[in-house]
């Protein structure tokens, strides 16, 4: 069903390239719409910028996930296909050079109790939301489609967090 | 994905879905059992609500909003309950998609309703399917994740 309706990508193209596909078109676009090289740089310097930090805010929330594992090992099994969410976004924001696994900072605290821990995770992914949506007005097209994205995933990951019971 | 739509081009596309999604959403609502009723019924007056709003845009940006076809051609047969889901799923996956576009395409205002309404089809098809998926509406993706 679902591959009638999306276009093909080749098995060849790796998700790395077709993402640094992403960014060089938001770099040009920089470019051509400002018609001033200068500006263009400073478009796409601002464009990179803008990724490495929703790059370290997936990281920050995949360590939020793990550490609320570890506090709450019972936890482990409702939590691992949100847990697989926040990796395929820091599998896809992740570039070639760049180093945005390493979380600066202590580990995430983590509440005693159990639904606390899950309400501390829907906050989280929330305000990760949140920040994507408030970061569109400035992103160029590529970008800001794929914060869009990343966004309402983080809002379905609220909505079903929601409803995993301890 | 080659080339940008226009913003106009990619405000009538989702247009075009939401007027699909209204019709789609009058089959599911015939189908859906008892239980998910109301659910159906709340996902079409919301699309109701986002095809005016599209309507508005349009005509904002100068054009003149696509009407609804006589009738749409379902992508698969839809007999019960499970089906009513799986064409509810299909509805909002296609309107992401959509929308997704739209925020590719729009600028200002139109930029960020296409992404409030991506976020609510997103949050509407995990709740049909039970489960999300990491980047609604980039069908790229999609075809990459596979169903694991």
């Amino acid at each position: 069903m679902r591959g009638t309706m999306s276009p093909a990508v080749p098995s060849t193209v790796s998700r790395r390239s077709l993402l640094t596909g992403i960014v060089l078109v938001g770099a040009l676009t920089g470019c051509t719409s400002g018609g001033d090289e200068a500006a263009g740089r400073a478009a796409a310097a601002s464009s990179r910028g803008l990724r490495r930090r929703v790059a370290r805010d997936s990281t920050a929330l995949l360590a939020r996930y793990d550490a609320t594992v570890s506090a709450h090992p019972s936890l482990a099994g409702a939590l691992t296909p949100f847990r697989e969410v926040v990796t395929a976004h820091v599998t896809a924001l992740d570039e070639p050079g760049e180093a945005t696994t390493g979380v600066a900072g202590a580990a995430p605290e983590v509440p005693a109790r159990q639904d606390r821990a899950i309400a501390a995770l829907v906050e989280a992914e929330r305000r990760a939301a949140d920040e994507r949506l408030a970061a569109l007005a400035d992103a160029p097209p590529e970008l800001a489609r794929l914060l869009a994205s990343l966004a309402a995933a983080g809002e379905v990951q609220a909505h079903l967090l929601n409803e995993v019971r301890p | 994905m080659s080339e940008t739509p226009s913003q106009l081009d990619a405000a009538q596309a989702a247009l075009a879905a939401e007027h699909a999604a209204v019709y789609g959403y009058g089959v599911v609502g015939g189908r859906i059992g008892d239980d998910r009723g109301r659910e159906a019924r709340e996902a079409h007056d919301a699309h109701l609500a986002r095809r005016d709003a599209l309507h508005r845009t349009v005509r904002d940006l100068g054009g003149s909003p696509v009407a609804a076809a006589a009738g749409y051609a379902l992508p698969f047969e839809v007999t019960d309950s499970a089906s009513a889901v799986e064409l509810a799923v299909e509805l909002e996956t296609r309107l992401a998609g959509a929308y997704a576009d739209l925020v590719l395409a729009g600028a200002g205002d139109v930029r960020r309703d296409a992404a409030d309404a991506l976020r609510d089809a997103a949050v509407r098809a995990a709740r049909w399917r039970g489960h999300g998926e990491p980047f609604p509406g980039l069908t790229e993706y999609a075809e990459r994740e596979g169903t694991g």
